[in-house]
């Protein structure tokens, strides 16, 4: 079956590691559906899946660019909590709106970035940067919150985190994307054949078809789509728009894959890495403000190893600790494959502590078989 | 040379055939060492040289090449170089292999290091047994000195020490000359002489005649991957070996087309590189000035050291902090801070170092082509894929890549086709002026014309090329006019019709007029 696979992945059809990921997410998804008697699969739980996988969708999207450019961000969880609680205290305390705090967060963040990168294009390695700014923003977390929780955010800011697009626009949402997208794929099979190297199957819009499908019954069966896994989506097609389609996109993968050798073709190698890390800082407020709206306040202790989740995310998704490989949509779909784990084995009943142990065992079999399956390429 | 020869073989690899990727590297080769005996393999760049000693030292392990390695006897199968070092088959590569910011006496006993009875290091005992040892072999080297801080040649010789130290059965060198000086020279062929005297066997790896002839026994000459002859090096005339060396005509190798030379298109004023600390003087660019016409090939030779590595650099923009000078495209002062800049006035820089200067081995064939220019390819910095797909196409087939797909990652290429796609990436980019630092390094002789085609392609179509390389009779071959540089400096100019390799050499060597 590989044999074949590899077959039409020579001829630019299909990803074949990509594809034996997902096989691996069904294959779960069925084993839980069957432990559960038919719990994990409804569309609530599908519902709350998604909605646990937004925060760390949105911050994986984000470390698959750091990582790609041969860095790391560790400060983000930390991040995370200095956001939240900053959004909280603004609301809580000041009474602002949700615009203007919103706002100043997304800001906060970016200065976020903007410090990490600046010491990193200094030459300290990001390793050390972020684990530096991992403690300095914790402790700014601390200070500002007093060390104490503080709620409640206002009713509008906090539907970020809680609401729900309702049943019908949503399912009206989701047809419009998904005629739009056939629109596109019908004019791009017409004018692609003209170009050599890719065709196109029917799979392109078949399995499309299958998840939107999936997708209508999920959102029919329970309240909507919720707002954060919305926000998660956009974040992930811009995210993956820049990565695949522009010039910046291209110098990441560039520049993580040899950066001297970018350097000398004329890439400012600074400049690229330090607008990774600002794109990082303000995906890391936005995680913030996620958290914050869901939960309804914050608490200076918020955030713990996020960064570590969202590493994880990139890593299953297919990124190289040493840079230049990696997709923000294998990032998703690690985020997605994490949460399936928590949440399937919560549903199961199977204690936090076993959880831990699976969960790290399954993080370090995903990168093996990446590696293994590249080596052989 | 030793007067009487053992007949005792030590060594034989019978029938070798190394394949890789759309190259013979070897076929059916066999070789022959016997006891005491200094064995020289011949043969230019991408004869097969170095893969044959790769087979050897397991490097390419038992399993990955056709043929049979019998050693003292017995038939070997080694898997790694620790495998062949422990049989007692010792390699000195031609790459530095030193660590260096350890002492010499750390360097020599490496992976050895004396103990004394507390089982930590005996540091008297490796530095007496260092100093001992770089006496014996007449080295003036202080064992306590940083290796870093020793010459390239140095460093050379005391790897060549260390690697004898350990009494290994056959001491095979690569190239162990390119880096040193006459004087040096002469104490290797001493130190070599002594270790066969007392019992070892040694391959010489060289493209260097005079050498050969000198301290060899035999003789083995390679060419295109294939065994020419075998002979006693005093049976065998210098012409011989050139000849059978490089089987063809000097014109087929070296395709010149003579296209008209116009005016000045590029000129480097005084152009010096002030004092870093890591770097010895003698890697200082002092004081260079000259120019470049249109349709014109400017060939750079030097010794290794010389600059003219850090010469391409600096006019490249990639040592804008330590330079100073001027340089003028067409006649205009332009500043050139940074490779983008350089690359905006139309100067690109094909580096020497392919794989860590030039290739992005985790991008696609296309996607390493399109890198310099893909700007020219987006609006608003979205990037139109199908004409980046159609162009890449385009300059593949012009240039003869041979590639499966756009998709394939460039490091699976050969080493012809990736040098290629880099030229490739700067063609695209329409400069007019090129930069090309040891352009046919690593490549099979194949490969090599359809290089200098290319180059005669860019001067036909009015650019101007600046090209480097080791290899004299490439430059004597296709350049227009070559400048000779020793110690950061140009010291001399010849015209195509004052070609000469000894004179050119000559002044490489450092000697003035």
């Amino acid at each position: 079956m590989i044999g074949k696979l590899s077959f039409l992945e020579a001829r630019g059809r299909i990803n074949v590691q990509f594809f034996m990921k997902i096989l691996v997410l069904i294959v779960c998804a069925v084993a839980f559906e069957i432990f559960t008697s038919g719990v994990f699969l409804s569309p609530r739980n599908i519902t709350l899946l998604l909605r646990q996988t937004a925060i760390n969708g949105v911050l994986a999207a984000g470390m698959v660019f750091v990582i790609v450019s041969g860095n790391i961000d560790l400060s983000i969880g930390s991040g995370v909590a200095l956001a939240g609680a900053v959004l909280a205290i603004l609301q809580a305390w000041h009474g602002w709106s949700t615009a203007s705090a919103v706002l100043l967060v997304m800001g906060l963040g970016l200065l976020m970035g903007i410090f990490n990168g600046f010491w990193v294009i200094k030459g300290v390695p990001a390793f050390v940067v972020t684990l530096g700014s991992m403690l300095l923003l914790r402790g700014l977390a601390l200070i500002v919150t007093k060390g104490i929780s503080i709620a409640p955010l206002n009713v509008s800011t906090k539907m970020i985190g809680q609401g729900f697009i309702s049943r019908i626009p949503s399912m009206i949402i989701l047809i419009a994307i998904f005629i739009s997208y056939a629109i596109l794929w019908v004019f791009k099979k017409n004018t692609k054949k003209k170009t050599p190297g890719r065709k196109q199957s029917l799979a392109g819009i078949v399995l499309p078809g299958i998840f939107v499908l999936g997708m209508i019954y999920v959102v029919y069966g329970y309240k909507g789509i919720p707002i954060p896994v919305v926000i998660m989506a956009l974040v992930i097609i811009i995210m993956w728009f820049v990565g695949q389609h522009t010039v910046f996109g291209r110098y990441v993968y560039a520049i993580g894959g040899n950066a001297e050798a970018s350097e000398l073709s004329g890439i400012n190698v600074k400049r690229t890495t330090f607008i990774v890390f600002v794109i990082m800082g303000v995906l890391t407020a936005l995680g913030g403000i996620l958290l914050s709206a869901r939960i309804d306040g914050a608490m200076p202790t918020m955030g713990y190893f996020m960064e570590l989740d969202a590493i994880a995310a990139a890593f299953i998704g297919g990124c190289s600790m040493t840079g230049g490989v990696g997709t923000v949509l294998g990032a998703l779909f690690g985020a997605l494959f994490m949460a399936t784990l928590d949440n399937g084995m919560s549903l199961m009943n199977i204690s936090s502590f076993i959880q831990y142990v699976v969960k790290g065992i399954i993080i370090i079999l995903a990168v093996f078989s990446d590696i293994s399956a590249r080596g052989k390429g | 040379m030793k007067q009487a020869l053992s007949n005792e073989s030590i060594l034989e690899m019978r029938n070798i055939t190394k394949k890789f990727p759309g190259v013979v590297a070897l076929r059916n080769v066999s070789f022959e060492l016997k006891e005491q005996e200094i064995h020289a393999i011949i043969g230019e760049n991408g004869a097969g040289k170095s893969t044959l000693i790769k087979i050897l030292s397991g490097v390419y392990p038992y399993g990955t090449f056709e043929g049979e390695i019998i050693f003292r006897g017995e038939k070997k199968k080694f898997v790694s170089p620790r495998n062949a070092k422990d049989a007692g088959i010792s390699v000195v590569y031609q790459e530095m292999l030193t660590v260096p910011e350890l002492t010499v006496g750390e360097n020599m006993y490496l992976g050895d290091i004396p103990k004394n009875t507390f089982r930590l290091v005996n540091w008297d005992k490796l530095y007496s047994d260092s100093k001992n040892l770089l006496k014996r072999f007449g080295l003036e080297i202080d064992p306590y000195a940083t290796i870093k801080t020793l010459t390239v040649g140095e460093q050379q010789l005391v790897q060549i020490a260390k690697a004898i130290k350990d009494n290994p059965v056959i001491l095979v060198l690569d190239e162990p000359t390119s880096s040193l000086t006459d004087k040096e020279i002469k104490n290797l062929f001493k130190l070599l002489n002594i270790f066969c005297d007392h019992g070892g066997s040694c391959i010489y790896i060289s493209h260097k005649i005079e050498e050969v002839k000198e301290i060899s026994d035999r003789i083995t000459i390679l060419r295109d991957g294939e065994k020419i002859v075998t002979q006693a090096t005093n049976q065998i005339s210098k012409s011989d070996i050139i000849s059978m060396m490089v089987g063809r005509k000097i014109e087929d190798m070296y395709p010149k087309s003579h296209c008209k030379i116009g005016k000045v298109i590029f000129s480097v004023k005084n152009l010096s590189q002030k004092q870093s600390d890591t770097e010895g003087d003698k890697k200082r660019l002092k004081n260079i000035s000259f120019y470049l016409r249109e349709g014109e090939i400017l060939g750079i030779y030097g010794l290794l050291g010389s600059g003219r590595t850090e010469l391409c650099m600096a006019i490249f923009g990639a040592l804008a902090d330590v330079i100073s000078g001027e340089f003028f495209v067409y006649g205009k002062k332009v500043e050139i801070h940074s490779p983008k800049e350089a690359i905006r006035e139309g100067i690109v820089l094909l580096t020497e170092d392919r794989r860590n200067l030039g290739l992005i081995p985790t991008m696609t064939t296309l996607h390493n082509i399109s890198l310099a220019c893909i700007k020219q390819y987006s609006k608003f910095l979205v990037i139109n894929q199908e004409e980046e797909a159609i162009d890449g196409e385009r300059i593949i087939e012009s240039l003869r890549i041979k590639v499966p797909t756009l998709q394939t990652l460039v490091e699976k290429l050969s080493g012809g086709n990736q040098q290629k796609v880099l030229f490739a990436r700067w063609i695209l980019t329409k400069p007019n002026i090129f930069i090309l630092d040891e352009p046919t390094k690593g490549i099979d002789i194949g490969a090599k014309v359809e290089i200098f085609q290319i180059i005669n392609g860019l001067v036909a179509r009015g650019a101007g090329v600046i090209m480097i390389s080791s290899e004299l009779p490439e430059l004597l071959g296709v350049c227009d006019r070559i400048i000779t540089m020793s110690e950061g400096k140009i010291n001399n100019e010849f015209n195509r019709k004052e070609f000469s390799a000894k004179d050119i050499l000559h002044y490489a060597m450092g000697q003035t007029k």
